[in-house]
């Protein structure tokens, strides 16, 4: 993955990123990316089947915001790192996607960032002239 | 008298901004600043979220903000606001998401001279002994969610039922380590399922244990009050509720982004999402707040716990013999139901503070017997190469602030910054020079949390002892810091 995926936007006690793409599945696959990037460096790929997630959200926003929020669930909850993402789906209302998890591994694997939480500060999905981006802020 | 283009921002006297009431405000803001931290906090949008926060229902007193204050979420950090129960409103976004991130002091009888040569092997036993780092798990633990519940029931208490601690350090915390009206079951299972393993582990960031002495004392009688002496050892915990107090918060932040159209609240910002204090969502996220308010109590103290354990195995004495006592614990992100007087009157209200600490004088109901002459202490950490200080509570921020002050020093530089101008530099033996053994659970974050990253904390508290916010009692300075 490169930086040209995402763009890093920080203030004095703020992290946050902006992703772009043609299509609303490119940003939230490059705003997904993008967070694994900023949260881990993972040493090695493992070839495990992907497994289904699902994610409901009112608007576009919390749909975002839930989607990058269950990553942060399933680090915290079950050790589980996320690898390689496909967008399946995005309804109004639910994402559904293929992801790649794996066993996060202590001897290899480094955090680079303590995440707490995906916010809704100064957050954006949407339409700029004619492609897609989003804007999302991290409470570290 | 001045002007200032920015929100039309009055100056008061020498450390009081008032932010006049504008557009939807519903009452007026106030800052407690110098020049010098005024012109930080120009270069972000604080200002404009006390500004917002105005606009909250059943808003008692003023919006206002400590001299730490800065860009947060929702309420600016540094943010003090109190509610009226009926009225009014109660907001995640006032709390934050590590809820309950708080400190405590420990004070010993070990003076600097006994351990100075030992830090190098304290430092390290401390690191391993604790677990840290973003994701930490802690290994010796093993809770399943009858007994997790249990914690986030009755916060420190159950800790020191199950023989983490005493008696004697459950009365030198707020509220005594326990919020009474948790409720367990307003917690959701993923946040159960983020905190089951991370009960006893520091987490990530700005999270740390730090030991180190007492450098300065400014008020000797006060210091004597509370245990403190020139040249003793002492051992800072900063830390919060790890991913179950993230969850909750989330979870609510979720719940509430409805609520505020079913209310009809006209909202400046999403994260300052808000529900009635009585409505079934309010209730819903006070009981599932203090639930992690508590596991955050919980937590320090089985951290607390762990530190004596490890000063006894590097120093071969008992706790008890090494004087290793609760000074006092204090939150920094929370609301709560407090008794103030407002116009002359004692009433109840929902007091929320994020990133700031209650402050307490002499005298006042909630502070422990202990303190009752010297007023309830007051830890402000300060970044991990400088100093930190004790203060006690006034009665002017009784009266001005809910009884509230500042929390800590505050960033200066953004991460990326830090990382710039860290470039070059080895940390870690530039804090040894300065006297400073560190362990750090990953490069990265030591390296965003170098010392210039972050205001003086002295500006800050200086600021605050002038105005009248706390008293300046002793200053601490580090040996050993572990950082997440």
């Amino acid at each position: 993955m490169t930086s040209q995926l995402y763009r890093i936007i920080e203030h004095t006690a703020d992290t946050g990123f902006e992703v772009w793409g043609n299509t609303k599945e490119q940003v939230f696959e490059s705003a997904a990316k993008a967070f694994f990037n900023i949260m881990w460096q993972i040493d090695a790929q493992q070839q495990n089947e992907p497994a289904t997630i699902e994610v409901t959200g009112n608007d576009l926003e919390e749909l975002l915001v839930n989607f990058l929020e269950e990553f942060l669930y399933l680090y915290d909850a079950k050790g589980l790192v996320c690898t390689a993402i496909e967008i399946e789906s995005i309804s109004a209302d639910t994402l559904r996607a293929k992801v790649w998890l794996q066993k996060f591994n202590d001897a290899g694997d480094q955090e680079l960032l303590g995440v707490k939480a995906v916010t809704y500060h100064q957050l954006f999905i949407g339409r700029k002239n004619d492609s897609w981006c989003a804007r999302i802020f991290l409470d570290i | 008298m001045q002007e200032l283009t920015i929100h039309n921002l009055r100056q008061i006297d020498q450390y009081r901004w008032l932010v006049p009431r504008q557009g939807k405000m519903r009452t007026d803001g106030m800052l407690f600043l110098d020049r010098k931290l005024l012109e930080h906090v120009k270069n972000d949008k604080s200002i404009t979220q006390v500004a917002n926060v105005a606009w909250l229902p059943g808003i008692v007193g003023r919006s206002l903000a400590m001299p730490d204050m800065h860009q947060g979420y929702g309420f600016p950090i540094g943010g003090v606001a109190a509610f009226d129960p009926d009225e009014g409103v109660v907001s995640p976004g006032g709390v934050g998401y590590d809820i309950n991130c708080g400190v405590r002091l420990l004070r010993s009888s070990l003076v600097k001279d006994e351990i100075k040569d030992e830090i190098a092997n304290l430092v390290n036993s401390l690191f391993s002994n604790i677990p840290s780092g973003v994701g930490s798990r802690q290994p010796h633990l093993k809770l399943n969610k009858k007994e997790l519940k249990k914690v986030l029931a009755t916060g420190a208490q159950w800790a020191v039922k199950n023989g983490f601690g005493s008696q004697d350090d459950l009365l030198h915390i707020e509220e005594s380590g326990c919020l009474g009206w948790a409720d367990p079951e307003a917690v959701s299972e993923r946040a159960l399922d983020r905190g089951q393993a991370q009960l006893g582990t520091l987490g990530s960031g700005n999270h740390f244990v730090e030991v180190g002495y007492v450098d300065t004392i400014f008020e000797e009688k006060i210091a004597k009050g509370i245990g403190l002496f020139k040249g003793q050892v002492t051992v800072i915990i900063h830390t919060g509720s790890r991913g179950l107090g993230h969850q909750v918060c989330g979870d609510n932040i979720r719940l509430l982004q409805n609520t505020s159209r079913k209310y009809h609240f006209d909202l400046p910002d999403r994260e300052l999402c808000c529900a009635p204090v009585h409505s079934d969502e309010g209730m819903q996220y006070l009981a599932a707040m203090a639930a992690a308010a508590n596991f955050a109590f919980a937590n320090r103290q089985l951290i607390t716990d762990e530190v004596r354990r490890t000063f006894e195995q590097v120093f071969g004495l008992g706790a008890q013999k090494m004087g290793l006592q609760l000074v006092y614990d204090v939150c920094h992100n929370i609301a709560k139901y407090e008794t103030h007087e407002v116009d002359g009157k004692q009433r109840e209200v929902v007091v929320h503070r994020k990133g700031a600490t209650r402050a307490f004088p002499a005298h006042h109901p909630k502070v422990p017997a202990a303190y009752q002459e010297t007023g309830q202490p007051v830890l402000i950490p300060g970044d991990m190469g400088r100093y930190s200080y004790v203060l006690v509570g006034t009665d002017r921020a009784l009266k001005e602030t809910f009884g509230s002050t500042c929390h800590g020093a505050g960033r200066l530089m953004s991460r990326h910054a830090a990382k710039k101008a860290a470039k070059g530099h080895n940390v870690t033996a530039e804090l040894a020079e300065l006297g400073v053994t560190v362990r750090g659970a990953g490069r990265a974050t030591l390296i965003e949390e170098i010392p210039q990253a972050y205001k003086d904390v002295e500006d800050v508290v200086r600021v605050v002892h002038e105005a009248g916010l706390a008293r300046k009692v002793a200053r601490l300075r580090p040996l050993g810091v572990i950082k997440g």
